[in-house]
């Protein structure tokens, strides 16, 4: 399995939604760290566990943005069946997640 | 002969004491006589200017709003032809964090514009000292009795697009220890304050450079509670609905803006009407309130006042151009935290 740790690997404060937005958003994340690890993921065959928790918290755009471009990189369900998210500490995340795989919730 | 040429060193030495003295008091004399001419004088320039009177309840409370809203709009209205302003304070008994926040962020919008501005403050002890402690003064020259200076309190002013959250990163485990006792992190929380700043640069202003908002954090220490105002001063969430062509529809179906917008916080502008509208993060502001992590949910915009404890929704007569929010931590939320 190929871990992502958001606070660790990322930014423990996520910002918004593109690049025109500020530091650290959503597509710079999938750019920088998303995109890459769940290719490698794919590779070698295992799930990518993304871990929210440890963060001072996320928008609904940061966590759209990256997850509906990985849906739109990878196929909406391949991406959806090889996710695994961590995020004890705000459980509603992981249904904005989802809503951004499916693109549910528009830009 | 000694002792007689120690006397006259005495003498000498107690003649320059005493001119020391005598010196010190004219100074001092001087001192207070200029701080009074000068104080005579700023009451002779305030007066000459042109001054604009603060209602006494400067609180945006249900009721007061209108009041409060209007003297915020004669305010901004004076700025844009007069290039020198008197902002008179002195009658306010009364002062809310919200309004507080609200009058900063025109006071911001006026110095941008180049308008000079002096004031009075309170005369009114409860007023003036709820001023002092609420960060005004970090933006604003003044005296802060040194009592008021010992304060968690703070107004966070953010500049441009860029501007991270980052800056209220350190404010949330300061919240947390008013409340709990625990200097945690509520990502919850900042996430929700996230939405509103993305809000602001989102759909408060069509020019993307002149993005400026306050976040206002006042600690009640004895009460356990911590209130936070949210305000910008951008054109206002009904007024960017009306740049949607599906508004007409909405607005068929909810008959008033207070209706649409209430329907737009719960989340329902879809479900009831099936029409696609977006959700612009409202709905994740208004879960903070239905979750019980925050309380008391204010919402003033354009002509929209809604109160989600009191179950206001309505339209008022004097309009907002921005967006203002208000709500509370206390001990009747639920903790929600993490270290």
């Amino acid at each position: 399995m190929i871990v992502i740790d958001i606070p660790r690997d990322f930014t423990r404060t996520p910002g918004w939604r593109t690049y025109d937005d500020g530091p650290y958003s959503g597509q710079e994340f999938f750019d920088k760290l998303l995109k890459d690890g769940f290719a490698n993921a794919k590779k070698e065959g295992v799930k990518l566990k993304v871990i929210l928790d440890g963060s001072d918290g996320y928008t609904t755009s940061f966590l759209n943005e990256a997850f509906r471009l990985l849906g739109k990189e990878f196929g909406k369900d391949f991406v959806w069946d090889n996710l695994i998210i961590v995020s004890n500490e705000v459980p509603k995340y992981i249904e904005r997640i989802k809503k951004g795989v499916y693109e549910l919730e528009k830009k | 002969m000694k002792k007689n040429d120690q006397d006259k060193e005495f003498q000498k030495n107690r003649a320059e004491k005493e001119e020391r003295r005598k010196r010190k008091r004219k100074e001092k004399k001087k001192q207070l006589k200029k701080i009074a001419i000068g104080k005579k004088q700023k009451r002779k320039a305030m007066r000459k200017l042109p001054q604009i009177w603060s209602p006494e309840k400067l609180t945006l409370q249900f009721g007061y709003s209108e009041e409060v809203l209007s003297f915020i709009n004669q305010l901004k209205k004076l700025g844009e032809t007069e290039k020198e302003l008197s902002i008179r304070l002195d009658n306010v008994t009364d002062i809310g964090e919200g309004a507080i926040g609200m009058l900063l962020s025109v006071i911001n919008e006026l110095t941008l514009k180049d308008v000079a501005l002096v004031g009075e403050k309170p005369h009114n002890n409860y007023a003036r000292n709820a001023l002092e402690r609420s960060g005004f003064f970090k933006y604003m020259k003044g005296y802060v009795a040194p009592e008021n200076l010992k304060t968690k309190n703070i107004i966070i002013r953010t500049g441009n697009i860029n501007t991270s959250q980052r800056e209220l990163s350190p404010e949330m485990p300061k919240a947390m220890e008013t409340v709990w006792g625990v200097p945690g992190r509520c990502p919850i929380l900042f996430g929700g304050i996230g939405e509103m700043l993305r809000n602001a640069c989102d759909h408060a202003f069509d020019n993307g450079d002149k993005i400026t908002w306050h976040l206002g954090v006042s600690h009640l220490e004895k009460e356990k509670a911590v209130k936070f105002s949210f305000v910008d001063n951008g054109v206002g969430i009904i007024k960017k609905y009306y740049e949607d062509k599906l508004f007409k529809q909405v607005k068929d179906i909810f008959k008033t803006n207070a209706k649409v917008l209430e329907n737009a916080y719960k989340n329902g502008i879809e479900s009831q009407t099936g029409l696609p509208w977006r959700g612009k993060g409202l709905p994740t502001i208004y879960e903070l309130y239905k979750d019980n992590i925050i309380t008391n949910l204010v919402v003033i915009t354009n002509n929209v006042y809604l109160d989600f404890d009191e179950k206001t929704f309505e339209e008022i007569n004097v309009p907002f151009s921005g967006t203002y929010y208000f709500w509370k931590v206390d001990q009747t939320c639920e903790p929600n935290y993490f270290l």
